[in-house]
């Protein structure tokens, strides 16, 4: 069944880049798409929670904490811990969450009224985010090795991959647009090529985002304390470390001067959260971290800014400790998340995103018309990889798309509504390789596109028809977000479509 | 063991030394570096930063050379030298 | 808005001029060597000059940040016009 290495280099080259391109590229896949969305987490929760109000006026972040913290006061009295996220470019809304003496609490506020905004129950762009590293249904723990192992293929297939084609750069300008295995090939040789600063750049800083679990035993010879490694995290990172209540009461300082000592130290930068640990007693420390996406203030780590108060007295505990491998850290995980980018910046992340993903797709693709010709290739091997590759490549995106319908169709006040938005996602999935499995597989491929289309093509019509925030409202009243969702859903739908016609196996 | 088997286990052989090396390796390196006269916490971040640079250097390294054996002759001096320098870690 | 529309530009630009002017490009044989040359050293200029606009505009972190990807994007979009009219032609 093992073929032997190649003599050559770009022989064996090609046969690693086969193998660790092949095996884990179906959950690659779905971790790319999910990642792709994820640059746009802020704005599909928005899309997903039409309740919110279209806001267009400039929040004052004194003003939006002083609501804030009147909530706070009146709602979560003796809770452990505070978090206000500060209205920003993206997401309008005050966000508190807090951890109470019965449990977890949020609530979304109104910038300018402080009146509490009802959302429906929905984990929106959130879940796309944390699919794409840790997965659903699966331990945490064990589900980020997974993904850190599927991206430790990925690099090795991109490096291999540069290796077999190194003459690519001189053919590439001499593009064959052939049939058959010579375009999938073409194909995805553009998708890699074009991309591949990208494609090294994301798969490597996404392997650095958790390198503390993928790489842990120099951290465990250096610090292994816990406090010790704690330490180390609270130097970087704006998090407050658990501290019992004293138990005495005492007024905290009020915030305002705080906020401006932090945006004078960070050259006008302005504040995204606000944490407060033990709220209210004498023991209680505030950290005060920058808004996420201020490129010209403070470049673009990933890790923003932050000082740690006293929140009785006001004094300033700790700022956030500078290093040389902290700031490369901080930059190797800004380019991964992008948060740093303005709309055009994030687009531009998303197109290459979705680039990995055509590259995903037409190198699976690829893999099957090649093996289909060879006379004595194993017969179970193509018909799992050719199901897999429909339930997976069209499957999943049908099963996303679904998601949005579940969010407009669920009921409101269903009980645990937000994870049944999602096991539908799981759901739609699996019938997806069920149909994979008995279809056969031109029809399948056809019947799966189509069905993506269409679920696409009336994803605004279900819009319209369930909220009042309908292409033709929207477009008047100016809400850009609402209305490039719906014309990226009749695009994608167009996509879904020209594919579904073209669609063989082949 | 004859030269057909031989020929057709050497994918296994290789896949099998390349994950086994590069743990090992990824493993000393990150646990080397804290030699350097850095401040600890450099150091320890530097170490990971570069660890996924040395799983794939390893790993593409022993399907780039030539022979099963000139895979192992080129991955004994890293070896033997991250794993001298990982030994007894003075803080 | 506008600085990402530029260094989009200069990236298709040069990027086109590069490939009409590639070893198996359209003006291959239309042209003299002299002006071969010359055009393909302009397209590697305005790449160069891609990356100035992108780092005087947005610094140096978010502005080669930015730049690698509107290389990306530019060599996208000639490429995909390279397709569609080898295609239609």
């Amino acid at each position: 069944m093992i073929a032997p290495l190649g003599r050559h280099v770009r022989q064996r080259m090609a046969q690693l880049h086969r193998w660790t391109g092949l095996l884990l590229a179906w959950l690659l896949f779905a971790i790319f798409l999910t990642g792709t969305l994820s640059f746009f987490r802020q704005e599909l929760t928005l899309w997903m929670q039409p309740e919110r109000p279209f806001l267009q006026e400039t929040i004052k972040p004194e003003a939006a904490l002083e609501h804030a913290y009147q909530y706070l006061q009146q709602q979560a009295q003796g809770a452990s811990n505070w978090v206000i996220r500060l209205p920003g470019e993206r997401d309008g809304l005050i966000s508190l969450d807090w951890q109470g003496p019965e449990g977890r609490g949020e609530a979304r506020l109104h910038p300018v009224s402080g009146e509490t905004v009802h959302v429906r129950d929905t984990r929106g762009g959130d879940f796309f985010y944390r699919f794409h590293f840790q997965l659903h249904y699966l331990p945490v723990q064990f589900a980020r090795y997974l993904v850190g192992i599927a991206a430790m293929m990925m690099l090795l297939a991109l490096i291999s991959g540069v290796i077999t084609h190194k003459k690519i750069f001189q053919d590439f300008f001499t593009f064959r647009w052939g049939k058959g295995q010579r375009s999938w090939l073409d194909a995805h040789n553009g998708f890699s090529v074009l991309a591949l600063p990208f494609h090294l750049m994301i798969t490597y800083t996404g392997l650095v985002t958790l390198m503390m679990l993928y790489i842990p035993w120099g951290l465990d010879r250096a610090f292994p304390e816990p406090q010790q490694r704690q330490q180390l995290i609270s130097d970087v990172f704006a998090v407050l470390p658990a501290e019992p209540r004293v138990g005495e009461a005492a007024a905290m300082v009020p915030v305002s001067s705080l906020l401006a000592r932090a945006r004078a130290e960070w050259q006008g930068a302005d504040v995204g959260t606000v944490q407060i640990s033990n709220p209210g007693d004498v023991n209680a420390k505030m950290v005060i971290a920058a808004q996420a996406g201020q490129p010209d203030r403070l470049g673009i780590s990933g890790h923003p800014p932050f000082m740690v108060f006293d929140a009785t007295s006001g004094e300033l505990l700790r700022t956030k400790v500078s290093r040389p491998a902290y700031a490369a850290y901080g930059t190797l995980l800004g380019l991964h998340l992008g948060r740093f980018a303005d709309w055009p910046g994030r687009w531009l992340y998303a197109l290459l995103g979705a680039a990995g993903c055509g590259m995903l797709a037409t190198g699976l693709l690829l893999w099957t018309t090649k093996r289909r010709k060879k006379p004595d290739h194993s017969r179970f091997g193509l018909w799992l990889v050719e199901r897999l590759n429909l339930a997976t490549l069209a499957g999943f995106p049908v099963a996303l798309v679904t998601l949005f319908w579940l969010n407009r169709l669920l009921p409101l006040d269903m009980p645990a509504r937000a994870q049944w938005e999602i096991h539908g996602l799981f759901l739609v999935w699996l019938a997806m390789l069920l149909h994979a499995l008995v279809r056969p597989l031109n029809a399948g491929w056809r019947e799966q596109l189509g069905l993506a289309g269409l679920l696409l093509l009336c994803l605004p019509v279900l819009n319209l028809v369930t909220t009042d925030r309908g292409l033709p409202m929207s477009m008047a009243a100016g809400d850009w977000l609402f209305v490039s969702f719906d014309l990226l859903a009749l695009l994608l739908a167009g996509l879904m479509f020209r594919c579904a016609k073209k669609g063989r196996a082949a | 063991m004859p030269a057909k088997a031989r020929f057709h286990l050497e994918p296994v052989l290789r896949t099998l030394l390349a994950i086994l090396s590069a743990f090992l390796l990824t493993r000393w390196s990150s646990i080397a570096v804290l030699r350097l006269p850095w401040a600890t916490e450099q150091a320890v971040v530097t170490g990971m930063l570069l660890g996924f640079a040395v799983f794939a250097a390893t790993v593409i390294w022993v399907f780039v050379a030539d022979s099963l054996r000139s895979a192992c002759l080129g991955l004994l001096p890293p070896a033997l030298l991250l794993a001298y320098f990982s030994r007894e870690v003075m803080l | 808005m506008m600085v990402h529309g530029t260094v989009l530009l200069l990236t298709v630009l040069g990027f086109l001029l590069l490939a009409l002017t590639h070893t198996r490009g359209s003006l291959q044989h239309r042209l003299s060597l002299f002006w071969l040359k010359g055009l393909f050293w302009l397209g590697w200029l305005l790449l160069s000059v891609a990356l100035t606009v992108a780092i005087g505009f947005w610094g140096s972190a978010q502005g080669a940040t930015l730049w690698a990807g509107y290389l990306s994007a530019g060599a996208g979009l000639v490429f995909l016009c390279r397709v569609v009219t080898n295609r239609y032609s």
